[in-house]
């Protein structure tokens, strides 16, 4: 936000304080925040939040599948691991690496789209050439060809979700940079003889940072839907780490008799998602009115 | 003269976010079988949503009809259901809308556009309807009717698509026409070819037209009698050539002003000072007091009442109170 | 039109360049030997070398790669390291099953979709718009594998109303066509639900926006003029042009579809291409997964490509702005 208030000309403090308090007056936009805020809570305090240990298998088979109950309000699973706790534990891993791939997704994509829109001609064909080729192989397929190359680990879903995401946000800046650059401030500077990079850094990203946010907290959600989808297909976050997807597909042997360990990891992805969503809309709506269906 | 149409009292409003807007405020006028009634006044002054309240298409919300009677042959469109209502539409009331290129549905053919009018209203099979629109092509004078019926409106000139609105509009023989500024969004060349035609359609098919438009020489040649609205409400009712010779309201003899006249040096045209007021913020008394420049005590302390002047004159404006 | 067409087709094909070429690097990316990655328990050293000496792993990276681009564009993928098959003939197995699923919430979705998004518009801000407004975001945020086995557990666990995987009973081949169709529908409904749902979630709220924005328009005015009654209006004069938009987001979801039914044939044991993919990364089988990356990239292409061309037929405005001035 430092960032903003020397971007020049573009009375950015009007914008974000019109912006909050439009996102004030929405009230689904600010149960979104008080969810996604909540979520962050939840995973810092997990510990103090249940006395169970997520990953330590219980006392088997005395254990295994128990019904919810006083001492485990959401039921053990089939190692009797408590599912409050791994659910509540859960939460760090989709958190963490939904924000993080997002982050890495935005950066690269940022600066693909800033160099394309920017250099123009052959550079920008060919960038926007390839970002359409990588946008046509679904990303579910182009994760998983990278993981069949790769050795799974947390850092490595992070750094694939992240480089299978940036193109959307490619386009979405370059797009933006190609309607900045021609207004007349742009002009002037480098009329001044500032340089080009000196233009891109201190212009032109700070000026489509609000886009670049909305679109970003947009895109969690999703993340947090393909991390979960590769963790339910065994090939995301690697056992005995707690992750939501997985939980989901471990309980899927046992769907009927104790349904309480699929169904519990799935409401809480899906709150978290719906929690992004509505955040994302608000953020949207609140400012950048343009982007609104 | 037949009345073929009362307006009476008409109020429709808007809701906005700041409030009620009264855009048409309590209008009333009459047009005879086979009259031609011209309707004008600045854009904003609600005379184009007089003619959509008349045939009932005020998009609603935020508009509505909010008070007042249409009779139309003696029958209150206004209270009628829906359904009879649109057998009222482009059968007995028809309307050419000012922008021929958005008013025209750009994934249909110009023919097959007026052949559902006719096909609905007439109750004919899709050959003998194409057959009539056809005839209504040749009728409005496009060339190549055949073939022109089967272009889409993006392939025609706005000349040409004003014409195809009109055969849509005339295609059921109705009783009344509403031309709402239906040369404006022309060339100038075209524009008169457009009201040539429209009056030469009047005389051959004989029905009343109500012209709504901003353009007082355009009046001067199509019409019997003027309706001037300001603000919301009629300002001034006259003959043509009444009004052009003695204007009886101070908007009305602004309007003329601004008008280049043949004959006078080439100095600035005068304006009228100021803008059409805001709806939502009305100025107290006489709706024109702040731009008059006749205006007096009265004219801040009370809305004028429309004053008969004559037997066939009226004028809403505080200077001609007791018919002067 | 024509030169529509072939732009579009030339766009396409350089797409698809382009895909095998980001194959070809990924696979040249992957730190260590090309082929260390075929090391198989059931996988004799010989066979790798010989696969070595087929694929031209020995030869300069250029030679590698033109040799690259020319098998894939004849359709040869190499055999399959899991199968000891050709790929090809693999894909050739499950990608009709593929495309059978998703046509099949294709279908389901466009029409969920249009329906709910055209009678949200209509009835814009009443309780139908606000329900169907929520329970799209709620639709939209649900992890598919969830919603499925939810709906397993009950449709056919506790119900016992639908089977829960394959894509037909064991010995219905002799029960007679009709018996077989329905046994198929039976077996297609909940997967393809699941698969569709998302979408038509997206479609309810795409279609919304677009025929609100019709219904403003002018023509709308002026259909309204003639007389036409509600129902004409909004299916004949709106319907086509809120459409427009919409064809091409029907065009961008085929990658979520395709993306999608991998989790879907998983959980509801579909013989598809996304569950020849799961399996083959589990066993490392390489050439399969490649091909099929490269198989969907190239449906998505034509996907795409069928979009444009309904689009165009659906705006007669489209083939005169293309090939140059109106008129």
């Amino acid at each position: 936000m430092t960032a903003l208030t020397d971007s020049g000309g573009n009375e950015p403090r009007g914008l974000w304080s019109a912006g909050w308090s439009r996102f004030r007056k929405n009230r689904f936009a600010v149960a979104g925040a008080v969810i996604v805020l909540s979520l962050y809570i939840v995973a810092i305090l997990a510990p103090l939040l249940t006395p169970h240990d997520p990953i330590a298998h219980g006392d088997l088979p005395k254990t295994r599948y128990l019904s919810p109950r006083t001492g485990h309000p959401l039921g053990t699973d089939k190692f009797g691991r408590d599912v409050l706790a791994r659910v509540l534990y859960g939460s760090r891993i989709s958190l963490t690496i939904s924000f993080l791939a997002v982050a890495i997704s935005v950066i690269a994509g940022s600066l693909v789209g800033a160099t394309a829109g920017y250099a123009g001609g052959i550079v920008d064909t060919v960038l926007m050439r390839i970002v359409d080729a990588l946008m046509a192989i679904p990303r579910l397929f182009l994760l998983l060809t990278c993981i069949a190359l790769f050795s799974r680990s947390v850092p490595l879903i992070i750094i694939l979700l992240g480089a299978t995401g940036w193109m959307a946000t490619a386009r979405l800046v370059r797009g933006q940079v190609l309607a900045i650059r021609e207004q007349d401030f742009i002009k002037a500077a480098e009329a001044l003889g500032a340089g080009r990079r000196r233009i891109m850094l201190r212009h032109l990203l700070p000026n489509t940072l609000t886009v670049i946010i909305v679109a970003a907290t947009l895109r969690i959600g999703g993340i947090i839907l393909a991390e979960a989808s590769l963790s339910f297909l065994g090939l995301g976050v690697p056992s005995p780490i707690p992750s939501w997807g997985q939980m989901v597909f471990g309980g899927r042997d046992a769907l009927l008799d104790a349904w309480w360990v699929s169904t519990f990891p799935g409401i809480a992805i899906a709150v978290t998602v719906i929690g992004y969503n509505l955040f994302g809309d608000g953020l949207r709506d609140a400012f950048d009115p343009k982007q609104g269906a | 003269m037949d009345v073929l149409l009362k307006v009476d009292n008409l109020k429709t409003v808007f809701d906005t976010e700041d409030g009620v807007a009264r855009v048409v405020d309590g209008v009333s006028f009459e047009v005879g079988h086979g009259e031609t009634v011209g309707l004008v006044g600045e854009s904003g002054c609600g005379k184009s949503v007089t003619a959509l309240s008349i045939m009932r298409l005020v998009q609603d919300p935020p508009g509505r009809i909010a008070g007042g009677s249409v009779l139309f042959n003696g029958r209150d469109l206004l209270t009628i259901p829906e359904r009879e209502m649109r057998k009222v539409r482009g059968n007995e009331i028809s309307i050419v809308f000012q922008e021929p290129l958005t008013s025209l549905n750009p994934v249909f053919t110009c023919g097959e556009q007026v052949r559902e009018a006719i096909a609905l209203h007439q109750k004919l099979g899709r050959r003998e309807s194409k057959r009539k629109a056809v005839e209504m092509f040749r009728l409005v004078r496009i060339p190549d009717p055949e073939l022109r019926y089967r272009s889409y409106p993006h392939q025609m000139s706005g000349g040409m698509r004003q014409r195809v609105m009109i055969a849509m509009a005339l295609s059921c023989q109705p009783k009344l026409l509403i031309a709402d500024e239906p040369s404006t969004a022309l060339d100038v060349s075209v524009q008169a070819q457009i009201m040539d035609l429209l009056l030469e359609l009047k005389e051959k098919l004989g029905m009343a037209v109500l012209l709504i438009t901003h353009n007082l020489a355009v009046v001067a040649q199509m019409v019997e009698r003027v309706l001037v609205m300001y603000a919301g409400v009629v300002v001034e009712e006259a003959p043509v050539g009444g009004l052009f010779a003695e204007p009886l309201h101070p908007y009305t003899e602004g309007l003329l002003e601004s008008l280049p006249k043949l004959g006078a040096p080439a100095g600035r045209l005068s304006m009228i000072p100021g803008n059409v007021p805001d709806p939502l913020n009305l100025p107290p008394g006489c709706r024109f007091s702040d731009r008059c420049p006749r205006r007096f005590d009265r004219c801040l302390s009370g809305e004028p009442p429309m004053f008969t002047v004559g037997r066939r004159r009226a004028s809403r404006c505080w200077l001609r109170e007791g018919g002067g | 039109m024509a030169r529509f067409l072939a732009r579009r087709l030339v766009q396409s094909l350089l797409l698809v360049f382009i895909i095998i070429t980001i194959n070809f690097f990924l696979l040249h990316l992957a730190p260590g030997d090309p082929l260390a990655r075929y090391y198989h328990p059931d996988i004799a050293p010989e066979t790798i070398e010989l696969m070595r000496e087929k694929l031209g792993l020995d030869r300069p990276l250029i030679e590698q790669y033109v040799k690259w681009i020319w098998s894939f564009a004849r359709g040869d993928f190499g055999i399959s390291l899991q199968y000891n098959r050709p790929v090809a003939s693999l894909l050739a197995e499950s990608i009709p099953n593929t495309l059978r699923l998703t046509a099949g919430a294709l279908m389901l979705y466009i029409i969920i979709g249009v329906a709910l998004g055209i009678t949200s518009a209509v009835k814009r801000y009443s309780l139908f718009d606000r329900v169907s407004t929520v329970a799209a975001l709620f639709v939209y945020s649900i992890p598919s594998f969830w919603l499925a086995l939810m709906l397993i557990l009950f449709f056919s666990l506790k119900l016992g109303l639908l089977p829960s995987s394959h894509m037909q009973s064991i010995g219905i081949e002799g029960a007679g066509h009709f018996a077989m169709f329905v046994d198929r529908l039976r077996h297609i409904v909940l997967p393809a639900f699941v698969l569709g749902v998302a979408s038509a979630a997206a479609m309810a709220r795409y279609m919304r926006g677009s025929m609100i924005d019709v219904l403003g328009e002018d023509y709308i005015r002026t259909a309204r003029a003639k007389g036409l009654p509600d129902r004409k209006v909004f299916l004949k004069h709106a319907f086509r042009n809120a459409l427009l938009p919409v064809v091409t987001i029907i065009g961008l979801s085929l990658p979520f579809l395709l993306g999608g039914s991998v989790v879907i044939e998983k959980i509801f044991s579909w013989p598809g291409m996304g569950r020849l993919t799961v399996d083959a990364i589990h066993a490392r089988d390489y050439p399969v997964v490649l091909a099929v990356n490269f198989i969907v990239a190239v449906m998505v292409i034509l996907g795409n490509l069928l979009a444009d061309i309904g689009y165009a037929c659906l705006d007669p405005r489209i083939v005169y702005t293309r090939v140059g001035e109106s008129k």
